[in-house]
């Protein structure tokens, strides 16, 4: 079970936080043609290795937070508070 | 020697104390042991060498390991309450008064009626149940009781346990699983360096492979290293206890055995279950040995020479009075000496190599008899080993020597590190040519393997690698020349065509698995399951390297390209009382109650989970059924005056300057323009343009909104308004707060509802002027502050009560009191769906994640005059294409047909013929304004269907029933009941 280091409560169980997908999405302007809305909502890539994804912690402080992982080895590297990362 | 244990020795016994003898039972019978003794090693000294039947065949097995590998000895444990199946004899330390028995035979474990099942090994090879029992499906109702009488291990507890359980949580700088020589030293240099350490053994003594030596300078380190942990401070020393998972950033579960589970309860748990979080981890697991292969490999006298090695000097105990040791490497050697000094007759050496060497010359030189060149080719014998019948196999064809009488094979094929926590943590594996074996390679996460988990065998340098891995510093270089040469069990040829058993526990032989590779099965996952390889309770520990080598050679693989199977936690069973801990019966879980929890006890309501909440169902008054009541109650409403308590639904309140626009974000119709103290239905949809979740909002002030969402939906709702506020618009200035907790609601419904009203709430104007549709008004009922909502979910004149939720239960009983005179019925949650089904409003039933608005036929709600979650999507052409289902109502013809549950709709009636399905009933219930069944159902294009008769069928139930499609608002379409 990973351990999610928190900003706001520390490092916690992955059992606190709710899987958001993939961080890198930006959700499109109502305009943007339908490829790229169905773009946005239905694929997803599958990096092996480096992957920044979206994590809520449900059991905490209720941040969105913006987390580095990587798939293979679990290993986490910077997390943030997704609402200041200014994108 | 007594004559009560025949193969006690006076030689050995590290872990024994000679001063006392004990007696436990095994089927019976009286066995006496030494504490310190293990279930096993008291049977093998009281010449109890048949102590199980296989798994599949009925064969008759022994004693067979040492340790946690152990394939054959598993035995049942106590009785009744405190039963315990598939315990294995070579962990379980022997104590007094101790109730064991054998498994999987019938009448007796020396006269096995399914023994014959032995006999006709040649029709039941790999793969027979999948063969033969694929079809027809009656067929296997047939077999399948024998089989499940046949097979199978010890049998299931019937009485409930009485036992009690406890897991807990810890933290450490360094776990260090395995407490053998590697491991203390490990523990030792890590706590001196300060760090806190927890040193985990399965075992009740410290110690490992060193009591499995003779007398010398390591015991006394032993001893030393064992002293000075024990007064370390930051040590903690766990004995008996197994480190069954290892998960991602240094998880670890721990099962700690703590006391018996027939002796004294006192106040102990049986078993505890440790939740370790560790700065980093060392594998000190040690290695297994191999076994070599020959026919009849599995009789009761076969047994690893480790095993023989460990039972001799842990307890003092002779495997055999007369044993052939079988090997290839020099170990075998320093063996048949100990045996010899202990008082064994020791036949022979059969030692694979034809120039053995020195230290065989020398054995020789000494009087004892070494046959080289030459294998163990098959064991005579039934339910005890007699002979050994040796081959030559170093010049020419192979041929027979001769047959040794004997009454233990000592068998050795060289050692493999035991993998499974550095394979649990995703480490990677390298195959190692010159050991036969894989062995750990890069680690993934904070942990490395020593000792012989690594592959290094020899004692000082097992200790040296604990001293590296405690200091955290780098391994030594594994030393190459000290490993012994073992030969490849795999390669041995099987001259007198025998079975020859490859995973004892589940009768897996080398055969069997020739003949997956020859039926396609390549991979090693797929030859598991056809085979059953490696799947029994001792995961493989034996069998699966063997298996695997034998895969690789039928199919022309290299054994490091075949690869071994996934390593999954527990690396060795875990009962389900430690799991679970005290989460048991009414502490399973969390119950969420609302304030009139206690009203509704008290009148017998049945309850059903939603959630975690629980609700009433339906109050069944004089014995009435699920049916009756909620007919009753549901009638009730319409002809008068019902009660319901809606606590459970979702309340969260959203404000701050740009709430307005938040909610214009959320949901798919228009939210912003809605004025102060009014409110309005809404839904919300995921981004793809499915329905999410549905309810009623108000307008609690210019910057202040209070929705209301589905009981199941709550959480979801909540963490989607803080992903739209944190990730898609963190411009937004607005904040959301659960309230859930904070309001006790009841909605009171019927045509009474308004007279009802005034009563309770004297100080409200409830007329359709003071309180219209869709309006909140504040009051007090029953001295307490309350919000008043007028809205219905179940058609009729309805308003919605909320009130602080401590003050919930008080404001329940002043209108139950209250409601006598107005006929007042309390309704649960079965008469509110079958009100609702006859108004057609949806649950999520019917926004199932695959809905839109449209298909619900509420596709006019979705604004494109602003971007809201969802509704781009509603414009994608996959949600434009007819033959989408649509919600309908469907109208029993028959007063008298009944809707089956899990119903498919077709157009025609069912003859002889398979008819296409139109689509699914998704919610059904008796209607008492109707009088027959109506259901909600999802047609293809079904409001094109409006006016047809369809027909209701379920397969599995028998049932069809014809029923007319109408529009999903089944009763008063025009809502003239809400106006009251």
């Amino acid at each position: 079970m990973m351990l999610i280091p928190c900003p706001h409560c520390g490092p916690r169980p992955e059992t606190e936080f709710v899987y958001g997908g993939d961080a890198n999405v930006k959700r499109p302007d109502p305009a943007a043609p339908d490829a790229e809305w169905t773009d946005y909502i239905y694929f997803r890539d599958n990096p092996k290795g480096a992957h920044r994804e979206l994590w809520l912690h449900a059991a905490g402080c209720h941040s969105w937070l913006t987390v580095e992982r990587d798939t293979v080895t679990h290993a986490i590297g910077s997390v943030s508070y997704t609402k200041d990362s200014g994108e | 020697m007594s004559a009560r244990q025949p193969n006690r020795s006076d030689t050995g016994g590290w872990l024994i104390d000679r001063s006392r003898v004990e007696i436990f039972t095994f089927d019976g019978r009286e066995i006496p042991f030494y504490p310190g003794d293990t279930v096993a090693s008291a049977l093998l000294a009281a010449g109890e060498t048949l102590v199980g039947r296989s798994f599949k065949l009925h064969r008759p097995r022994g004693i067979f390991g040492l340790g946690a590998e152990e394939p054959n000895a598993l035995l049942t444990l106590g009785a009744g309450a405190t039963l315990t199946p598939n315990a294995r004899a070579t962990m379980i330390p022997a104590k007094p008064g101790m109730q064991v028995s054998s498994q999987n035979r019938w009448p007796s474990l020396k006269h096995d009626a399914f023994g014959l099942l032995d006999k006709v090994k040649a029709v039941l090879p790999a793969g027979f149940y999948y063969k033969t029992f694929m079809w027809p499906a009656s067929r296997w109702m047939t077999y399948e009781k024998y089989i499940r009488r046949m097979a199978g291990l010890g049998p299931a507890p019937r009485a409930r346990d009485t036992e009690q359980y406890a897991r807990r949580n810890i933290h450490c700088d360094v776990l260090i699983a395995g407490g053998g020589p590697a491991g203390l030293a490990a523990a030792e240099a890590a706590a001196a360096n300060g760090q806190s350490v927890i040193l985990a053994h399965a075992r009740p003594s410290f110690g490992g492979g060193v009591h499995s030596m003779p007398q010398g300078p390591h015991r006394r380190w032993f001893q030393d290293t064992l002293a000075g942990l024990e007064a370390m401070p930051n040590v903690r020393l766990m004995t008996s206890t197994t480190v069954a998972g290892y998960y991602e950033h240094e998880l670890l579960t721990l099962s700690e055995r703590v006391r018996d589970r027939d002796s004294a309860a006192g106040t102990a748990p049986t078993e505890r279950f440790w939740e370790v979080r560790a700065g980093r981890v060392i594998i000190a697991t040690g290695a297994i040995e191999r076994p070599l292969l020959f026919a009849n490999n599995d009789r009761p006298g076969v047994m690893l020479a480790s095993a023989a090695q460990g039972y001799l000097w842990r307890f003092g105990v002779l495997a055999g009075q007369a044993p052939v040791l079988f090997g290839g490497d020099d170990s075998l050697y320093p063996l048949a000496r100990a045996l010899k000094d202990a008082g064994a007759i020791v036949r022979a050496v059969v030692d694979l190599r034809s120039d053995p060497g020195l230290v065989a010359a020398a054995y020789v030189a000494d009087g004892g008899k070494v046959i080289a060149g030459a294998m163990v080719a098959k064991a005579h014998g039934a339910k005890q080993v007699s002979g050994a019948e040796v081959w030559r196999i170093d010049e020419g064809a192979p041929h027979v020597q001769e047959t040794i009488p004997t009454d233990a094979i000592l068998i050795s094929g060289g050692f493999g590190p035991s993998l499974q926590l550095h394979a649990q943590s995703k480490g990677a594996l390298e195959w190692d040519e010159s050991l036969g074996a894989f062995v750990p390679g890069v680690p993934n996460g904070a942990n490395c393997s020593i000792g012989g988990a690594r592959g290094v065998f020899d004692l000082p340098a097992a200790i040296a690698d604990g001293v590296a891995a405690g200091k955290a510093a780098s391994l030594p270089e594994r030393d190459q020349a000290d490993r012994p040469t073992a030969p490849q069990p795999w390669e041995l040829p099987n001259p007198t065509g025998g079975i020859r058993f490859v995973d004892l526990q589940n009768d897996v032989a080398d055969k069997d698995i020739a003949l997956a590779a020859r039926e396609g099965w390549h991979s090693i996952e797929h030859v598991k399951r056809y085979t059953t390889l490696g799947m029994g309770t001792d995961q493989g520990k034996i069998a699966g390297p063997i298996g695997l080598a034998l895969l690789a050679a039928a199919t022309g693989k290299e054994v490091a390209k075949t690869g071994l199977t996934t390593f999954r936690p527990p690396a060795t069973p875990v009962t389900f009382g430690a799991v679970a801990g005290g989460h048991l019966g009414e502490v399973g879980h969390a119950i969420r109650r609302s304030a009139a929890d206690a009203w509704h006890e008290s009148q017998n309501a049945v309850f059903i989970d939603a959630g975690l909440w629980r609700r009433p169902q339906y109050y069944p008054s004089n014995g009435a059924t699920l049916g009756e009541a909620y007919r009753a109650e549901a009638a009730a409403v319409r002809a008068g005056l019902g009660l319901v308590d809606v606590s459970t639904l979702g309340k969260i309140d959203l404000a701050g300057p740009d709430a307005a626009e938040l909610m214009d974000r959320l949901y798919c119709n228009t939210m912003g323009t809605l004025k102060v103290g009014r409110g309005r239905y809404g839904l919300m949809l995921r981004e793809d343009g499915r329905v999410f979740d549905d309810g009623v909002v108000f307008r609690l002030a210019e910057d202040r909104f209070h929705l209301t969402c589905t009981t199941g939906g709550a959480g979801a709702v909540y963490q989607h308004i803080e992903h739209a506020l944190q990730v898609l618009w963190p411009d937004l200035k607005a904040y959301a707060t659960p309230v859930s907790e904070e309001w006790f609601a009841a909605a009171i419904a019927g045509p009474k509802a308004r007279d009802y009203l005034a009563a309770i709430a004297p100080e409200l104007d409830v007329s359709n002027e003071g309180l219209p549709m869709m309006r909140l008004a504040e009051t007090m009922i029953a001295g307490v502050p309350a919000r008043v909502m007028r809205m219905s979910y179940s058609g009729e004149l309805s308003f919605e009560i909320n009130v602080p939720a401590d003050w919930g239960g008080h404001v329940w009983a002043h209108m139950i009191s209250t409601g006598n005179s107005y006929g007042l019925t309390a309704y649960g949650t079965e008469a509110m769906g079958a009100l609702r089904i006859e108004k057609g409003h949806v649950t999520h039933s019917e926004a199932d994640g695959r809905t839109t608005p449209d298909d619900l036929g509420l596709g006019r709600m979705a604004s494109r005059k602003k971007d809201a979650i969802g509704v781009r999507a509603l414009d994608l052409p996959a949600l434009q294409e007819s033959g989408r289902k649509q919600l309908v109502g469907l109208v029993a013809d028959d007063p008298a047909a009944a809707f089956p549950q899990g119903a498919q709709v077709t157009a025609e009636a069912l003859g002889d013929q398979p008819r296409p399905s139109l689509g699914h009933v998704s919610s059904y219930a008796y209607s008492s304004e109707l009088k027959r069944m109506v259901a909600l159902a999802l047609l293809k294009d079904g409001r094109a269907l409006h006016g047809q008769t369809v027909h209701v069928v379920s397969l599995i139930m028998g049932v069809a029933a014809a029923a007319k499609v109408t529009d999903p608002v089944m009763i008063d379409p025009d809502g003239e009941r809400l106006r009251g």
